[in-house]
């Protein structure tokens, strides 16, 4: 059944998926020797702990994005998750508790997202616009607008801990991303959710329950967020309502890179891994070089953009006649 | 002399030879229908002719001259206008904007006034009478193919390709379109007519050209040929009887409706039998896809009761549908029915990834087993588990769309225009299918709005009007006119 025509096809497949892979090897092995610090165990271990807070809410943002959808209110999700957490902190109660608590906080926001975009059948842009205004106007009159500040040492663990070398929050941005790997490549429900995201319609017809799957996907996304949002007030040992300001851009832009579509059902987490890396890997390279970081901002739209270019999201994917799996 | 004429066009894509050396020409004042099966080569023709593909070889002349077509606009400049299958006008548009549409008059501001009166102008032309400034999404299909042709023909068009144009359309809507086909060719246009609909081609073409396998097979006058042998050409064998029924009905009852009602039905009863194929006939809005619909648990009932197998279901929905082995598949194919960018293995097992996981693990090795038997057994061509669905062609389409069905063992199968848009070969396997499942004990209920369809595929016809079913046939005694008659007889 396989001849070497559809061989060759498929390889081609392969090679655009890894594609984004072998620009972002490109882009570290120009970086290694351009500076002789690049790739050293310190600094890779700096990127992975610089890439966990985006990463973690860019894993949440993919399952999304697979069903077509978005979620613009992941920094509104997360700045609220977090001063309510660190309220519940400084007045005692117990760490794990509260970061509990938090992760709650999350799954709610992210269910009524859900509830709107289905129930309701809001645009999810227009519903996550809502939920985005809402939750930071609760974050700010919850503070009064100011910082809550001192957290315990056993929560601040969560941020700045290590096990052996690796800093814990690299370790929860893994976990995350296996799980979600697993979970979307491995089992009937992850093969679902591709299916829906690109046939809503079809997968009704089918029996699939779509709107209970969206509703998931978006309470998983609030969960992922408040989870980033932990992790950073851990680190800061402060909690603030501005927190998180523009991160569904950074999430939005690193899943885009890795390949997945806005139409949905097509994409997954490992591109999402490697787009986040990426844009982190971008701000390093800047860094080690020394140039100024408005120049930055400049260079890392321009690899961007190029990255997509690269990858041609949309109009490869039709060209392409086969998957993979 | 000819408007176009074609001297060995050959087109080719990767690994396969769309089209070999096609010489044709096309006439003032002619209807010429081209007709082939899927992957025959006719779009990409058609394609050639609107500027939409380059030819690799070969010449395309023009009113005598040779000249090359470069891009549809091109085409559309030098006088062929082309109607998609799939319309493009602009919904959320006035007529007279789409008419106009890069177009419009004035300097800088558009002249409404202007525009308006032009696009009315050119309406009246054609004999209609419609509000130039009605939004297009709020027309009917039928009308807005015609507002099609209008803004066709104020670009000047001599030559109209009409690519399937009666697909989506209700008889009294085709009836309007063929007239208006006539009319166009009184008026010495050429009209390039791509149908499956066999009646249709020989109702109004004047010449009508096969294609199969990228290659002209004939052109003939219409009066010089007879549609057994047009199809005999289009498969290159004979076909034989295709519906060819083996299946005899039981006794045993699968499943007994009564009273049911719904949005655009009511107090619709039927039995359905083991082994037996029950047809359902009515016009375009009879409330036929409403009913089996509801039936689903797409759509709420208001009223009746459902029984399967003897047992009552308390609420219809499409999972207690499911599990009670009632399974529906639906008119629209692409919309409705498959998953186009995903591969083939996952459309065909979607209904069985549950079962086929092992302590929540998909297990890939008999997902590709099971696809790989149900593409043996219903000849899905190519058979490859990794091509994405949107490759495939219509009636292959189709086959998938049933076959993931079969992996649930159904014992009621529900299809809904199981062969609208797909060749006659395709349409003969799926009919052999049909009845495979039949002998197997399987109930089918199939709704249609072809009568030949029907008329040779079921043991009893049920006809719905208005929301009803209205007439009740043996297979034996059911006629065409009989048929006819009741679907759209005047009211009594």
């Amino acid at each position: 059944m396989i001849d070497r025509g559809s061989l060759a096809i498929v390889f081609a497949a392969r090679m655009r998926r890894s594609g984004l892979l072998l620009a972002f090897l490109a882009l570290c092995v120009v970086l290694s020797i351009l500076s002789n610090r690049f790739l050293t165990l310190p600094n890779a271990l700096n990127i992975l702990r610089q890439s966990s807070i985006n990463g973690i809410i860019a894993a949440g943002m993919t399952l999304v994005i697979l069903t077509a959808g978005i979620d613009l209110s992941v920094g509104s999700v997360l700045a609220l998750s977090s001063v309510i957490t660190a309220q519940l902190l400084v007045s005692g109660l117990p760490p794990l508790m509260a970061f509990f608590s938090g992760l709650f906080v999350g799954a709610l926001l992210g269910l009524f997202n859900g509830i709107l975009v289905t129930l309701f059948s809001l645009p999810p842009f227009v519903a996550t616009l809502g939920t985005m205004t809402f939750a930071r106007g609760l974050a700010l009159s919850f503070t009064q607008g100011k910082p809550i500040t001192g957290l315990p040492e056993s929560f601040r663990v969560l941020g700045t801990g290590f096990v052996g070398p690796i800093p814990v929050p690299v370790i929860i941005v893994l976990a995350v991303f296996l799980i979600g790997m697993f979970f979307l490549n491995l089992t009937s429900q992850g093969e679902q959710l591709y299916a829906l995201g690109n046939n809503p319609v079809a997968a009704r017809f089918t029996g699939i329950l779509v709107k209970l799957y969206i509703i998931v996907v978006y309470s998983v996304a609030g969960v992922l967020a408040a989870l980033a949002g932990q992790i950073l007030i851990a680190r800061l040992d402060s909690a603030q309502p501005v927190m998180g300001m523009g991160y569904e851009l950074d999430a939005i832009a690193a899943v885009v890179v890795g390949g997945s579509n806005f139409n949905g059902g097509s994409g997954g987490l490992a591109g999402t891994l490697i787009g986040v890396l990426f844009i982190v890997v971008i701000n390093n390279g800047l860094n080690l070089l020394n140039i100024p970081s408005f120049w930055g901002q400049v260079v890392k739209g321009v690899v961007i953009a190029m990255a997509l270019l690269f990858n041609r999201v949309s109009v490869q994917e039709r060209k392409i006649d086969r998957e993979s799996v | 002399m000819a408007t176009i004429t074609l001297r060995g066009i050959s087109k080719a894509f990767p690994g396969v030879r769309a089209l070999k050396r096609i010489d044709l020409s096309f006439w003032p004042g002619e209807v010429h229908a081209v007709v082939g099966e899927n992957g025959a080569g006719k779009s990409t023709l058609m394609k050639i002719l609107a500027g939409d593909y380059r030819k690799d070889s070969g010449e395309i002349q023009l009113f005598g001259r040779v000249e090359e077509l470069g891009s549809p606009r091109g085409a559309q400049q030098m006088g062929i206008g082309m109607i998609h299958q799939e319309l493009t006008l602009l919904p959320n548009r006035s007529i007279a904007e789409n008419i106009m549409l890069g177009r419009e008059p004035g300097l800088g501001l558009v002249n409404r006034k202007l525009m308006i009166q032009t696009a009315r102008d050119n309406l009246k032309q054609l004999g209609l009478e419609l509000n130039p400034m009605a939004m297009v999404s709020f027309l009917p299909i039928a009308v807005r193919q015609l507002v099609e042709i209008v803004k066709a023909l104020s670009l000047n068009a001599k030559i109209l390709i009409l690519d399937e144009p009666t697909s989506s359309l209700t008889e009294t809507e085709t009836r309007i379109l063929l007239d208006m086909i006539k009319t166009l060719r009184e008026r010495d246009m050429t009209l390039i007519y791509i149908s499956h609909r066999l009646e249709e081609v020989f109702e109004i073409a004047d010449r009508i050209t096969v294609l199969r396998d990228g290659q002209l097979i004939a052109t003939k006058s219409i009066n010089e040929t007879n549609p057994s042998e047009v199809v005999k050409m289009m498969v290159g064998r004979e076909l034989g009887d295709i519906y060819n029924r083996v299946a005899t009905p039981k006794d045993e009852i699968l499943l007994e409706i009564d009273k049911l009602g719904g949005k655009n039905f009511r107090d619709c009863s039927l039995v359905l039998h083991r082994s037996e194929i029950l047809g359902i006939y009515g016009l375009v809005g009879a409330g036929r896809t409403e009913f089996a619909r509801a039936l689903f648990g797409l759509d709420p009932v208001i009223s009746g009761k459902v029984k399967i197998e003897g047992k009552q279901i308390e609420r219809l929905s499409i999972r207690a549908a499911i599990a009670r082995g009632l399974v529906y598949v639906p008119e629209d194919r692409k919309t409705q029915g498959l998953f186009l960018e995903l591969s083939v293995r996952k459309n065909l097992t979607i209904n069985m990834l549950d079962s086929l996981s092992y302590w929540g693990l998909l297990s890939f090795r008999r997902l590709a087993e099971v696809a790989s038997g149900l593409i043996e057994r219903l000849k899905i061509r190519p058979p490859e588990l990794f091509k994405r669905i949107r490759h495939l062609s219509g009636g292959n389409q189709q086959k998938v769309v049933i076959a993931k069905w079969l992996s649930v063992q159904p014992k009621i199968l529900v299809l809904d225009e199981p062969t609208r848009g797909i060749d006659v070969g395709s349409k003969a396997e799926i009919y052999a299918l049909i009845d495979k499942l039949a002998t197997e004990g399987v109930g089918v209920i199939i709704i249609s709005s072809e009568l030949p369809e029907i008329l040779g595929i079921s043991d009893r016809i049920l006809v719905m009007k208005a929301g009803e079913m209205v007439g009740e046939f043996q297979r034996e005694d059911a006629t065409q006119d009989g048929i006819m008659h009741l679907a759209a007889g005047a009211e009594s």
